[in-house]
């Protein structure tokens, strides 16, 4: 594999793509993930499978599985709670063969049920995965069984030498509201795929060659931060909005908008507004800035970055040009509406769609062996800003997309995803793409985009209302989660 | 509320990233940075000439430089506006804060402030 060039922190170019060479293994055993079919009516406990007397073979030819190992645990692999486990049998047994979530979500297919098909199976032993995955893969209840790839670059192949999984079912936030924004279901309308519309994402840095985004997304300006962290959260970003739809990995909200990026960081320092100025310049009327950054504000908690004033009126600027400015509310668990913001950007419309982090369905810590709920969902999560200028709301947890490498790691970063994206961060681009998809949406039905403030008019009218949960009253304004249904009827 | 691990979800800019903060100002109106005599300049005739308070390598840059030599009569209030921000890169190791306040005592200085510590949410 010829090197094309290295760059620190990240790794090394080659004709595989970005290999990393500079970080550490963590320390996980090797388990499996089987993810039951939608049809099959089994359930699980920490020890066995289980499933009513009509489907009993199927579990006993799953537990014979398991009896030739020492099982250390078995457990949802998204940490669900087992009565939500225990329900999906009643909702699989009406099933036909292979069937469509989108078709039966009125008969309980939700994000619930499609995230309890997925079982982690720990073995006592570590060398006892892959067989153990083998077998579990030619039972007839498991669509996939496979040894759960490690986030870890050297040394271990692993993921995707045969090509990459289709992660698509982890990623809720498409499905129909109240759980995601339905943009799935809006996808059969003409331009709602965010046709003729290029998304601009404003941060640090990019895996432009990952296998799950479109060739060509240029760079318009700055100077890309070499670090990967930065790499994975830009990554993250753009796959949220426009990964391609086929066979593997994830499908971006807006996969028929254009993407593009630019650095905050201009010569040498960080200068936003001159990014969101140099940006909206290379943009048109009913394109889109996504402004994915944070600062620390007076109070030492991070705040959005129109508290900034050039950064304001850089915003203004796009905003009043007919670009729709989406914006991350910010991490740092403030109250937008304090006394010490007053007069500040943070207590003034910049026309900038605002968005806060709720929490999405699937709403658990990652702990070892306990569930731990973070509150109810689309409640506030309890990182995210708030205040009168927070729009809208989308997925602060769990968010399926590209990078990290904790779903599907390897040699290569370019075949890298992730289940886990988290924050304002991952909130921001679910609302960008609902935006493309909205204006791409538009202009095939009249011709023309709409102006930014009514996008954000119809995202905040149409949106499933926030909620309240322990401590987090809807005071704590976030917003609504877009509902794309709703909303493309206002188009 | 329940209690959360005790983490907010941000990605710091990394040690080595090299990326300095500038101290950032807004001149007042009529004023404007003239390159060549590296001096702030007003409508008036009024001259300030930063030197002095600045360390040596210092850059004196518009913040959004493409708005620099626009038609003022093309530009928005809010383009306008812009235009009169103006960025002091200072050189590696300066820390910003110790020149805001001369900054600010600057004739054409409406405000100053150090450039924000920007991480990502």
């Amino acid at each position: 594999m010829p090197d094309k060039g290295t760059i620190a922190g990240i790794g090394r170019e080659t004709d595989e793509g970005y290999v990393g060479t500079d970080f550490e293994a963590p320390d996980v055993p090797d388990y499996v993930v089987a993810e039951l079919r939608y049809e099959a009516p089994v359930a699980f406990t920490a020890s066995r499978f289980t499933a009513p007397a009509e489907a009993a073979p199927q579990a006993d030819r799953l537990n014979d599985v398991l009896a030739r190992f020492d099982i250390k645990r078995i457990r949802s692999q998204f940490g669900l709670r087992p009565s939500t486990v225990r329900s999906r049998v009643e909702v699989a047994a009406v099933l036909p063969p292979e069937p469509s979530p989108a078709r039966f979500a009125d008969r309980g297919v939700d994000t619930d049920f499609i995230h309890s098909g997925f079982v982690q199976v720990i073995p006592e032993r570590g060398r006892d995965a892959r067989p153990i995955a083998e077998a579990l893969d030619r039972n007839d209840a498991v669509w996939k069984a496979y040894v759960a790839p490690r986030p870890v670059p050297a040394a271990v192949v692993n993921g995707s030498a045969a090509g990459s999984r289709n992660f698509e079912p982890a990623q809720g936030y498409l499905h129909a509201p109240p759980d995601g924004i339905g943009a799935a279901e809006v996808w059969s309308l003409p331009g709602a795929k965010g046709m003729g519309v290029t998304i601009c994402d404003i941060e640090g840095n990019w895996n432009r060659s990952h296998e799950d985004l479109p060739t060509g997304i240029p760079l318009l300006g700055g100077t890309v931060i070499p670090d990967l962290g930065w790499r994975n959260h830009g990554t993250a970003v753009l796959g949220e909005v426009v990964s391609i739809p086929d066979a593997k990995g994830t499908v971006g909200i807006s996969h028929e908008a254009k993407g593009a990026v630019h650095s905050a960081v201009v010569n040498g320092v960080f200068n936003t507004a001159a990014a969101i100025t140099n940006a909206a310049a290379a943009l048109s009327a009913g394109d889109v800035i996504l402004i994915e950054l944070q600062a620390t504000g007076p109070n030492g908690k991070y705040v959005a970055m129109q508290y900034w004033n050039d950064i304001f009126s850089a915003i203004v600027a796009a905003t009043t040009n007919g670009i729709t400015v989406v914006e991350a509310a910010g991490n740092g668990n403030e109250n937008f509406e304090l006394a010490v913001f007053a007069g500040t950007g943070l207590q003034k419309d910049s026309g900038a769609i605002v968005v806060g982090a709720g929490i999405p369905p699937t709403n658990h810590f990652d702990n070892d062996n306990a569930y731990a709920s973070i509150g109810v969902p689309r409640s506030r999560i309890w990182f995210s800003n708030h205040g009168k200028i927070v729009n809208v709301q989308a997925w602060g947890w769990h968010v399926t997309t590209l990078g990290y490498g904790d779903a599907q790691g390897g040699r290569s970063q370019n075949r890298w995803y992730t289940l886990r994206f988290s924050g304002t961060s991952s909130a921001s681009p679910i609302v960008t793409g609902a935006v493309a998809c909205i204006q791409g949406r538009s202009k095939a039905k009249t011709g023309a985009p709409l102006a930014p403030s009514q996008v954000r008019k119809i995202l905040m009218a149409t949106g499933t209302p926030q909620v309240a949960g322990p401590g987090v009253p809807v005071t704590q304004r976030i917003g609504p989660l877009p509902n794309l249904p709703k909303a493309m009827r206002k188009i | 509320m329940n209690e959360g691990p005790p983490m907010i979800p941000a990605v710091p800019l990394p040690a080595n990233s090299h990326i300095r903060r500038p101290v950032e100002l807004k001149l007042k109106p009529g004023w404007h940075f003239d390159t060549d005599r590296r001096a702030f300049v007003s409508e008036a005739g009024e001259r300030v000439t930063p030197a002095a308070d600045l360390p040596k390598r210092s850059r004196i840059v518009p913040t959004v430089p493409s708005l620099g030599s626009a038609d003022e009569a093309t530009l928005s209030p809010a383009e306008r506006d812009l235009r009169r921000y103006i960025q002091v890169i200072l050189p590696p190791g300066e820390p910003p804060e110790r020149y805001v306040d001369a900054i600010r005592a600057w004739p054409c200085v409406e405000q100053a402030n150090a450039g924000p510590e920007i991480s990502l949410p």
